[in-house]
């Protein structure tokens, strides 16, 4: 209590205390030192000293096509990833906003299920119904499609297939919160204003919806482009990806040093990536809708 | 000022028997009114009376569980929203975020494929009504409340509806702004000539804006009449009591030979009626309002209905004194001519009223 007590004069110094709310940061600060800045700077010491300064696994990287090439098809299978999910979680997202609280309840248990189970039982999962005997080869044959089961499994499309299942919810949930928040009596204004139902998607819903699609897009594509089990698993040879690369760099052949290099340019390129997307959409111009 | 252009003719909007249910809820009954081209109507009752659910039965964002809605003699009850060519103002004005003034009044012309070089004359013309010029390239979050609020009003009368629609458009602004803003939106209707059907739960609000008012409560009409009617002569204890303030007391009629009287035995009192208005015998309620009442000091008269000033609140412009009759509260207010502050709390005084002054209420609807 005491220090309630104002004295005049002793206000003069300047506060030189830390705002206490930095103390609720504090943990993941020191957890995020240790386990991420600090081991960044390791990689990237890794990658250049070998043991003496050198840029060998840089040129090693740009000047064996396979690796570029690899980088690419990361990179594309990424992509096709995130446009899948992004076309796929939509509608699913655009549904829940629009249902009921206690249907959108159920709907939101459904896409956050999957999450529950671990990515390996899923990725297993798919094998199974891809594979010569699988699931889906059988229906096939059953329905007189095919005369002879298809190549399903080991190949780009089941990567893609896979990969979509695991990181839909990821997408979805940043669309719904975004959704959820659009302000229904805009989508009124607009029809009262004389625009039927799909210019008003295309000139009010779509718009206000950027920020969840960017989110979402975002958070699929980085994710995507460090997965490792999944391709492995159910892709086929041409479909390796850096993840795996850098996988077999260090437990197969131990070459830390290139597999320092190439996570470096990974996350490079990452970067690289998110930040033209931002830039190209725009995300500043929907934020901060309310005050000045 | 391009005032001659600008003239809209305002559409007749009729409501006729107009029902919605939901669920177990009868949100509207059997409601029915009309507005006259040109006229400003306002839909005026308690929260869930009902009268933004008629509103957005006009505006086509509900449907009647039955009834009809018909603009100048058509039925548009069937027809889409986007299709009625009605304006609407919303309470939270419903601006598009990601749009810039001129855009957002550009939208509805736009839908309606307004030739390019026309729609900036009619987007300049449109906030020049609504005293926004220069704002165009902002957006709606860079604008005050009140602002935002004229921005709505052009986008709705851009394209020149014969309708316009209000859901209490002045209910987020301060007091201030909204008498302001009242003033301003009869200004642009008479400018404009359009229907304006408007919703408010302010009575003040109502009274000083309409030509006419619906009175609403649990979605069943009240009272439809003009401003001065609705006050003067409210016809049951709801719209009494829901207008203004004012003092409601239970009373009897009967006759006595050839005169008749009331009983107000709340106050004590039996008074004569004046003999050139015929009243029927029985039970009914009596209103006198607030200002239809005035103070005496006891000591000067020693005869009339007798009470103790309880509460005395001074407004400025008038005195409000809360009078204690026989344990029944009685409020009087004094305006500030009469009113020299001459009484205090605790005083013993003697009330009084013209009996013509007095509102015969009959029926005992809740």
């Amino acid at each position: 209590m005491k220090s309630r007590i104002s004295i005049p004069g002793a206000q003069e110094k300047p506060r030189r205390s830390i705002d206490p709310t930095f103390y609720l940061i504090l943990p993941l600060l020191v957890l995020l030192i240790f386990f991420m800045v600090v081991p960044v700077f390791r990689i990237f010491a890794l990658s250049f000293f070998d043991p003496d300064f050198t840029i060998k696994h840089y040129m090693k990287f740009f000047q064996a096509g396979i690796y570029l090439q690899i980088l690419l098809r990361t990179l594309v299978i990424s992509l096709m990833v995130s446009v899948c999910c992004l076309i796929a979680g939509y509608p699913v997202s655009y549904l829940m906003a629009d249902v009921s609280p206690k249907t959108a309840k159920i709907l939101i248990i459904l896409v956050i299920l999957p999450l529950w189970t671990g990515i390996l039982v899923r990725t297993y999962a798919w094998m199974v119904l891809l594979g010569r005997q699988g699931l889906v080869n059988k229906l096939l044959i059953y329905l007189d499609l095919v005369a002879e089961p298809i190549k399903l499994l080991y190949t780009t499309k089941a990567v893609v297939l896979a990969m979509v299942q695991i990181l839909l919810p990821l997408m979805i949930l940043p669309l719904y919160a975004t959704m959820k928040g659009i302000d229904r009596d805009l989508l009124k204004a607009s029809k009262i204003l004389g625009a039927g139902p799909l210019r008003t998607f295309w000139r009010i819903f779509l718009p206000l919806s950027t920020p969840g699609i960017l989110a979402g897009f975002t958070l699929v594509f980085i994710i995507s482009i460090a997965f490792f089990i999944t391709p492995a698993l159910v892709g086929g040879r041409k479909d390796i990806m850096i993840a795996m690369l850098i996988e077999s760099q260090i437990t197969t052949l131990l070459n830390w040093g290139f597999a320092a290099a190439l996570s470096l340019i990974l996350m490079t390129m990452t970067l690289i990536i998110i930040g033209l997307f931002h830039k190209f959409i725009g995300i500043n111009r929907f934020v901060g809708s309310g005050d000045t | 000022m391009r005032s001659e252009e600008n003239t809209i003719s305002g559409a007749q909007i009729e409501v006729r028997s107009l029902t919605k249910h939901f669920g177990p809820v009868k949100a509207v009954d059997a409601l029915s009114f009309t507005a006259q081209p040109g006229s400003f109507v306002t839909l005026l009752g308690p929260s869930g009376s009902g009268k933004t659910t008629t509103l957005n039965i006009i505006a086509g964002f509900e449907s009647p569980t039955s009834g009809e809605v018909l603009l100048d003699s058509k039925p548009i009850t069937l027809i889409p929203t986007y299709k009625r060519n009605i304006g609407m103002v919303f309470q939270n004005y419903a601006l598009f975020p990601h749009m810039t003034v001129s855009q957002n009044v550009a939208y509805p012309l736009q839908m309606r494929s307004v030739q390019k070089s026309l729609i900036h004359e009619r987007i300049r013309d449109a906030l020049q009504m609504v005293q926004l010029e220069g704002f165009e390239k902002r957006y709606p979050r860079q604008l005050s409340g009140g602002q935002q609020q004229r921005v709505a009003i052009a986008r709705a009368l851009v394209f020149n509806p014969p309708l316009l629609l209000m859901d209490e458009p002045l209910g987020a602004l301060d007091k201030k702004l909204r008498e302001q803003m009242q003033i301003e939106i009869k200004h642009i209707q008479n400018q404009t000539g359009v229907t304006v059907v408007y919703v408010t739960h302010d009575q003040e609000e109502a009274l000083v804006m309409s030509d006419k008012i619906i009175i609403l409560n649990h979605g069943r009409l009240q009272q439809i009449g003009n401003p001065r009617e609705i006050y003067d002569q409210p016809q049951n204890r709801f719209v009494a009591d829901f207008i203004g303030e004012t003092n409601l007391f239970e009373a009897k009629i009967r006759h006595e030979n050839s005169r008749s009287v009331v009983a107000l035995h709340e106050l004590g009192a039996t008074l004569d009626l004046p003999v050139n208005r015929s009243f029927a015998a029985g039970k009914c309620h009596v209103s006198i309002r607030p200002e239809m009442l005035w103070l005496e000091n006891k000591a000067h008269k020693r005869s009339g209905i007798e009470g103790r000033i309880e509460e005395l609140i001074y407004i400025g412009e008038s005195t409000k004194y809360i009078v204690n009759v026989r344990n029944k509260h009685v409020v009087i207010r004094h305006p500030k001519r009469v009113d020299r502050g001459l009484f205090k709390k605790g005083d013993q005084v003697v009330l009084w009223f013209n009996i013509a002054d007095m509102v015969f209420i009959d029926g005992e609807t809740p």
